[in-house]
């Protein structure tokens, strides 16, 4: 680890000990009034206190202040996890159980200790079928949760595999004392009249449709490192107002700035930006299959499996998608160059596959900008402009794909633009297909598309197979452009199933080789997260993935200033 | 009086019939609200079972209808929580911001008229184009207008939500809202102007005031004894069917304000396709037009009984 990967290992360290120390057994408020709160813009009202009902991925993320987790994920090389509720953990000589030490002055904001019970707790509500949690597919290798003492968790797993502690780690603990709500009712309860909490903040007010009040419990053995002593969430339904409010000083924190804000912001006197990774990329997907194919075979009784998929692939091809150097010439056409400095200010990271964990990504980096292949390898797949319009044809055909887009994200309507300028220079015209998300998400279940731009959070977790395996729609996942060889599938297997990291990077590698040739994805640059700080704010944030983890470290200068 | 009562009945009914078949006929549904694209088909269709969404449409309408006349509204999708609860908390914004707006609409919009209305013929005109564009100005427009001038140049007033953060005093409340409510109501004084402005011209020379005026009355006095109040019935008919804009006709200067009111509830609601919450607040306007014509016919016939007495007629029939 160099000089400064230390320095943010630390700091995450220090913040998540600030963040995971739970409270001690009693104690009042003492200094919890001192200095200015906090002010945090969010788009809109945490829809749920409870991490296991929230729907919403910025919900999610602050609850990680509020319930803590086995481990942090850093997701640097060489040190992946950061102790969190867990001090120390290994793994049993055999490989099929871990063993998690857990805090022993850990408490719940009720004053009840964090125990083995509560992370066994989780583990059963995570898996109840009557809860019905999304990520439970996280858990199907876990076999049960074991108890030995309070402060000892030891998951058993059916077999070895490299991402035992990510599944273990998957989601946040819950204190067992919610088990008086029946799950069936998780859904409908107002969690923050019966929130139980550990972390640096607690629950402290809920105005919905305005703010929320989180405060400092300087119970918490850690609270020395919680600079604030209140946090106040408001809601700013307008994005535009809240970077007016930043700049005026009257919000400390923006966790989210759009791309297009970041110079106006940047060039302020009034506030600065801070850039954390995301882990999070956007690509397009080349529909390998005819658009009305898939659909079309469901509405008429059709099952959704391994074999549906590879009879369509026969049977309805894609026009031209489903030929891989149609596919590799389009990628070689997008100047991802372009977008990242056009778009992002640099404040992205051109990629080429969806793996971005560092311990299993390579390092080839994207193709270079190359119209002239591009053309060459469009001429090799039949495509001729005979009629001198700009725009190839390959028989009667002209050479011309719909993007499905989110009509609900202008950065992507840039991106797209941007795009389709590219490869209007090798003679594809691409044409937006915008929709509201809601109509987005059913036509990319439908696979009723050309092509489609998407997001994904990535994460620490690599986990291609869950989008890209032939079989992702038997193994709760899904492979919405319907690509896959058998040569990748194999790999994805052995890759999933391998012993350790060191033992699956390399397969890792050789899916990564595949993937570049087959190209089913364009994927086209990983964000970062951009935040703004007002001037007022003191502290540098720790890199980590969670922008709300830097908050304890933030502290607001009492300049008075504030309306 | 029983027809009356049928006829907002028919209305609420229809609302809701019409809210319901809206909203399941918009592209996508509630499992699509989520930002994952690759959600698994598995997980989609289960969360589809769970919020009922799987039973034919006429058994779900019949069993929601079922539900309203018990008075539950069910759960939000989105907020997880019953939707008499979500509605309950955001209505008391919803009627702050929008009584505040109507106060303003009249108050000014009376005050301007008392003055024009003295003015010469050419001036009043000049006046009336002003007011013609100030009634039409988008409220979005307005809005981002107030809050670079009176807060973000003079400082004077706070742009957003309905307290400072952490709580505030009555005061403070009152400051927060003032822009929101002049955003919403300064159109509206355009239109009470405009609408007295024209009810007052025309009885400025009838014999009752000429007669008031050789009398001896003068000024401000004879205009509103004389003048305002016979021109009122129409005027205050208006407060009756601004009404709604209390509950939902505020959607955008709840959001440039980020006001937690009822009308940016709704609107969000419907954007995630979370239907109780919509259906909910799509109900709770039809209620608001209901009560805002109930109450502008009951101050039209206050002001003029004789409305009361043709009312009367057409309900007892031939």
């Amino acid at each position: 680890m160099d000089g400064r990967g230390a320095l943010r290992a630390f700091a995450i360290a220090a913040t998540i000990a600030a963040a995971a120390g739970c409270a001690a057994p009693s104690g009042g408020r003492s200094g919890a009034e001192s200095g200015p709160a906090l002010v945090v813009a969010l788009r809109g009202d945490v829809d749920s206190w409870n991490p296991y009902v929230t729907e919403d991925a910025t919900s999610a993320y602050l609850l990680d202040l509020l319930y803590p987790r086995l481990v942090h994920e850093a997701g640097t090389v060489g040190r992946e996890f950061e102790p969190w509720l867990a001090e120390s953990w290994e793994p049993a000589p055999d490989g099929l159980a871990w063993s998690f030490h857990l805090r022993d002055d850990a408490r719940w904001s009720d004053g009840t200790p964090v125990t083995c019970e509560d992370v066994r707790f989780t583990f059963e509500i995570q898996t109840s079928d009557d809860l019905a949690w999304d990520g439970a597919f996280l858990k199907k290798r876990i076999v049960g949760v074991d108890c030995p003492d309070p402060h000892t968790a030891v998951f058993r797993y059916s077999g070895r595999y490299a991402d035992q502690i990510l599944d273990a780690n998957d989601d946040a603990i819950v204190p067992r004392a919610y088990a008086r709500v029946p799950l069936a009712s998780w859904r409908a309860t107002a969690w923050e009249t019966v929130a139980t909490t550990c972390g640096p903040f607690a629950l402290e007010s809920v105005t919905p449709g305005q703010e929320t009040v989180l405060v400092r419990d300087p119970r918490w053995w850690g609270a020395a490192g919680v600079a604030p002593p209140r946090v106040v969430l408001r809601t700013h339904p307008d994005v535009g107002v809240a970077i007016r409010l930043l700049l005026a000083g009257e919000v400390d924190v923006l966790p989210r700035v759009p791309p297009r804000h970041v110079e106006e912001i940047a060039r302020s006197p009034g506030a600065r930006i801070v850039e954390l990774p995301s882990l999070t990329f956007t690509y397009i997907g080349w529909n390998v299959l005819a658009p009305d194919a898939y659909a079309e075979a469901i509405a008429a009784g059709a099952t959704d499996d391994a074999d549906l998929i590879a009879r369509l692939r026969r049977e309805h091809p894609h026009p031209f998608l489903a030929d891989s150097r149609v596919r590799r010439a389009l990628d070689l056409a997008i100047d991802r160059d372009d977008l990242v400095r056009g778009l992002w200010g640099g404040h992205a990271e051109r990629v080429a596959t969806p793996i971005l964990a560092p311990w299993a990504r390579d390092d080839a980096g994207p193709p270079r900008f190359d119209p002239g292949r591009a053309r060459a390898l469009l001429r090799d797949a039949g495509f001729r402009d005979d009629d001198g319009d700009g725009v190839l044809e390959r028989g009667e055909d002209p050479l011309e794909i719909r993007v499905l887009i989110n009509a609900d994200s202008a950065l992507r309507r840039d991106v797209l633009d941007r795009i389709a300028r590219n490869l209007a220079l090798v003679g594809v015209r691409l044409l937006a297909d915008p929709v509201p998300r809601a109509e987005f998400n059913a036509r990319a279940r439908d696979k009723r598309f050309d092509a489609i731009l998407a997001g994904r959070v990535a994460g620490t977790r690599v986990e291609p197979q869950a989008t890209l395996h032939g079989r992702a729609a038997a193994d709760r996942g899904n492979n919405v452009t319907s690509w896959s060889t058998p040569e990748s599938d194999a790999l994805l297997d052995r890759a999933a199933a391998a012993p350790t990291r060191e033992a699956a990077r390399p397969l890792w590698l050789e899916w990564q080789r595949v993937f570049r040739d087959e190209q089913p994805y364009s994927v086209l640059f990983a964000e970062s997260t951009i935040v703004g700080l007002s001037r007022r704010v003191r502290g540098e944030m720790p890199s980590s993935f969670n922008p709300f983890l830097g908050l304890p470290v933030l502290r607001v200068a009492d300049d008075g200033k504030r309306r | 009086m029983p027809r009356r009562a049928l006829r907002a009945a028919a209305t609420l009914l229809a609302a809701f019939l019409l809210g319901f078949v809206l909203l399941h006929a918009m592209p996508g549904d509630p499992r699509d609200r989520l930002e994952d694209v690759a959600l698994p088909r598995e997980q989609a269709d289960r969360m589809r079972r769970a919020l009922g969404l799987d039973d034919p449409l006429p058994e779900q309408l019949v069993r929601t209808l079922a539900a309203y006349a018990r008075g539950e509204l069910g759960v939000s999708f989105t907020r997880h929580r019953p939707v008499a609860e979500v509605l309950a908390g955001a209505l008391p914004a919803s009627v702050a911001l929008g009584s505040a707006a109507l106060a303003i609409a009249y108050a000014i919009g009376l005050a301007l008229a008392l003055l024009a209305v003295r003015m010469p013929e050419a001036t009043r005109e000049r006046l009336d184009a002003v007011l013609l564009a100030l009634a039409v100005v988008p409220r979005y427009w307005l809005g981002v207008l107030l809050v670079l001038v009176f807060h973000a140049w003079a400082g004077w007033l706070p742009a957003s939500h309905a307290m400072s953060p952490g709580g505030g005093s009555v005061i403070d409340r009152l400051r927060h809202v003032v822009l929101p409510a002049l955003a919403l109501g300064a159109p509206g004084a355009a239109v009470v102007a405009r609408l007295a402005l024209a009810s007052m011209a025309r009885l400025r020379d009838a014999p009752h005031v000429v007669r008031a005026r050789a009398s001896g009355e003068r000024g401000i006095a004879l205009l509103v004894r004389h003048v305002l109040r016979p021109a009122a019935a129409p005027i205050l008919a208006l407060v009756g069917l601004d009404l709604p804009a209390l509950v939902s006709g505020a959607v955008v200067v709840e959001i440039v304000f980020s006001w937690p009111g009822a009308g940016r509830l709704t609107a969000e609601a419907i954007l995630a396709a979370d239907y109780p919450l919509a259906l909910a607040g799509a109900v709770l306007a039809a209620v608001a037009v209901v009560l805002g014509r109930a109450v502008a016919e009951g101050l039209a016939r206050r002001l003029d009984p004789r409305l009361g007495a043709l009312s009367a007629d057409l309900e007892a029939g031939p």
